[in-house]
């Protein structure tokens, strides 16, 4: 990638968001008595200014100045791996979906099927691993350190206070 | 000589050990666990200490501050997660010599390290510790500023493959410190009508999206079912060689350990900078800072050192001033509170038992940590030798559940996956995600003194020109800038000629 459109346009949408960010944090005139570098916008607007220098000089920096040298490191073959991006997609989703179908029940499900991305394939594995990862996880959190697990909604809120008092028993 | 020897003594006894090494042990298991650091390990176990006696309870809580702090470097090496903040200075060059199959020598370094620098830490504290203390009163604001002007340039300019990566990190870091409501004038910014964003960003959300859910990412890109270690069976915690031991000893751990206990004593600044301080110093001094980042032994000694005294001198000013040096030492200084004693000057004729337990248990824990070290080293390099596909989710569900124990929020579970995307990105492109964890840290503090520094000044910037202390801190920074930056330069000056060539 030269300095082709769609460069200046990443450019463009870098310049941006850096400036409606500078907007942005504005306080008007609510501060304005005071000195400028100690009003509240001050800070942000200077590391504002520094991401934008620093971006584009890295941006530079990564532009070979005469068009017969390569370039130095093609960026979206780099970031977009498929495999990474649907691993990135299962924890995402891992995370969303816990506050709905509560802790205990997304992560039986989100081992077997993390692992099974991972590459393990033995029934025995992708069975017993998520059990008991879960009740050594609870224990230690929940049962140990107090700490409140997310219990869902519905359905799911019965299933994880059954399988809470289970481990309650079990510890006690 | 006669107060080390009463307060070792007044330790020795059966019950007051035990509670110690309880204590420690607690510190060394939680610090190595991704998520919960020493101040949540501190605070957790504080309901059990009300039953003890105010000894007791206490030496429990030197027991997990310091065991904590060591507890943070297995982690660190072993599976370049840090356990807390003042620890991601181990992993720029301990996870590299774990990567090289020198784990054990890596986390036996930072092990010897942490105890001699909480030896050399205590042995300062004893000694010398109220007039280093009543220092540190005396460096205000200002100082405080310059002290952290310097911990952050110094940070940028070593982590990571150049120093332009460096400051992209850095400046993105301080930004996103900045979310939430100003320190000074609570100005709500960058909030876009979220109430979550007022209370800004948490600094472990963010260790754990940037280290731990990045790790996991990355490792998505290349196929493997193991951890990418070599000749991990074999792996033990190793002390260094005797001719390594003697370069650190005369060099390495005086220094940092000296770095550590000044800035310990510096009520709010912390162990994180201690530990980038000292890392960035003995780079400079180092014969061979171009290999620091690429699993240098020295690289993980200096920051575990300074690490480790850094706690003398939080203990120091929660003693001498009553003031507490960190967060942990405020925990302490609860529990102080809580058994009817009031820390500071008074505590040395009122309650000298207090003040020789509090020695006695500072210099006996070192002990216990080289001990748990050992023992708890060879579990955790068991576990590094699970399958990815076992090791993988549970580091994302300890993950989970150590964010979402802050404050039950799924907010903060999310901001930490799309820390975790972040960190993927930026490791992707090559930039190290070290200065800006270490700027989330320090950015609100850094913030916070300079607009104090502003308002007492009456020429503006000028003011930290005009204190000697701030004037040399800045001289540093410049120097600490300017020297990678032209060796930088000098070798792709180099490498251009040979490509011409």
């Amino acid at each position: 990638m030269r300095w082709n459109a769609e460069r200046i346009l990443g450019v463009a949408i870098f310049i941006l968001v850096i400036v409606y960010l500078y907007i942005h944090v504005g306080s008007g005139q609510m501060f304005s008595s005071y000195d400028v570098m100690s009003r509240p916008e001050f800070w942000p607007r200077v590391m504002l200014l520094g991401l934008l220098v620093t971006g584009l000089l890295k941006i530079l920096a990564a532009t070979p100045h005469s068009p017969t040298r390569p370039e130095k490191t093609n960026w979206r073959q780099h970031l977009l791996v498929p495999r990474a991006l649907i691993g990135i997609f299962i924890v995402a989703a891992y995370c969303y979906i816990t506050q709905y179908a509560g802790f205990a029940f997304a992560t039986l499900i989100f081992i077997p099927i993390f692992m099974w991305y991972l590459g393990a394939r033995s029934p025995k594995i992708l069975i017993f691993t998520p059990v008991i990862s879960l009740i050594a996880v609870l224990l230690l959190f929940w049962r140990f350190l107090y700490v409140a697990v997310p219990k869902g909604y519905g359905i799911f809120l019965s299933f994880s206070n059954m399988l809470l008092s289970l481990v309650r028993i079990g510890a006690s | 000589m006669e107060i080390i020897v009463n307060s070792i003594l007044m330790v020795v006894q059966p019950e007051n050990m035990l509670w110690l090494f309880i204590g420690t042990f607690i510190g060394v298991v939680f610090g190595a666990i991704p998520g919960i650091n020493g101040v949540m390990a501190a605070v957790l176990f504080v309901p059990f200490t009300y039953h003890l006696g105010p000894i007791p309870s206490i030496l429990v809580l030197i027991g997990i501050y310091q065991g904590s702090n060591f507890g943070g470097c297995i982690t660190a090496v072993l599976f370049n997660i840090p356990g807390d903040p003042a620890a991601i200075c181990t992993t720029f060059d301990g996870h590299p010599m774990a990567k090289r199959g020198e784990a054990g020598k890596a986390i036996g370094s930072g092990l010897f390290a942490s105890s001699i620098g909480g030896l050399l830490g205590t042995i300062v504290l004893v000694t010398v510790g109220p007039v280093i203390a009543r220092f540190a009163l005396h460096l205000g604001a200002v100082e405080v500023f310059t002290f952290i002007f310097l911990g952050l340039t110094t940070v940028s300019s070593i982590a990571g493959s150049s120093t332009l990566n460096g400051f992209i990190s850095l400046f993105f870091g301080l930004l996103i410190a900045s979310i939430g409501l100003s320190p000074m004038t609570g100005f709500p910014r960058f909030i876009f009508g979220s109430n979550y964003l007022l209370g800004g960003m948490d600094f472990i959300v963010a260790l754990m999206g940037l280290f731990a859910l990045t790790e996991v990412f990355d490792r998505l890109t290349t196929k493997g079912i193991s951890y990418s270690v070599k000749g991990l069976e074999k792996t033990r915690t190793e002390l260094p060689r005797w001719s390594e031991l003697k370069r650190y000893l005369i060099s390495t751990i005086p220094r940092s350990a000296v770095i550590g206990t000044i800035i310990g004593a510096i009520p709010g600044a912390g162990a994180t900078l201690g530990a980038i301080l000292s890392y960035g110093v003995t780079k400079q001094f180092s014969k061979e800072p171009h290999k620091f980042g690429t699993g240098m032994p020295e690289g993980v000694v200096a920051p575990e050192c300074a690490n480790n005294a850094c706690a003398a001198g939080a203990v120091m000013t929660m003693l001498t001033l009553g003031i507490p040096g960190s967060a942990t030492t405020a925990i302490i200084l609860g529990a102080f509170f809580i058994a009817g004693l009031n820390p500071g000057p008074t505590i040395f004729t009122t309650n000298p038992e207090i003040v020789h337990a509090c020695f006695g248990g500072m210099l006996i824990v070192n002990f216990m940590v080289l001990f748990f070290g050992f023992l708890l080293t060879r579990i955790y390099v068991k576990a590094m030798g699970l399958p990815v596909y076992i090791l993988d989710p549970l580091i994302i569900v300890l993950s989970y559940l150590g964010v979402f124990s802050i404050r039950n929020s799924f907010a903060d579970v999310m901001i930490m996956t799309v820390f975790g995307i972040i960190g993927y990105v930026m490791r992707r492109m090559d930039i190290s995600v070290g200065p800006l964890v270490l700027a989330l840290v320090l950015g609100p503090i850094a913030e916070k003194n300079f607009v104090i520094s502003m308002r007492i000044s009456s020429n503006g910037l000028l003011i930290f020109f005009t204190h000697p202390v701030s004037l040399i801190m800045l001289i540093l920074s410049a120097l600490s800038l300017a020297i990678p930056l032209m060796r930088e330069l000098y070798n792709k000056k180099r490498e251009r000629r040979t490509e011409a060539a």
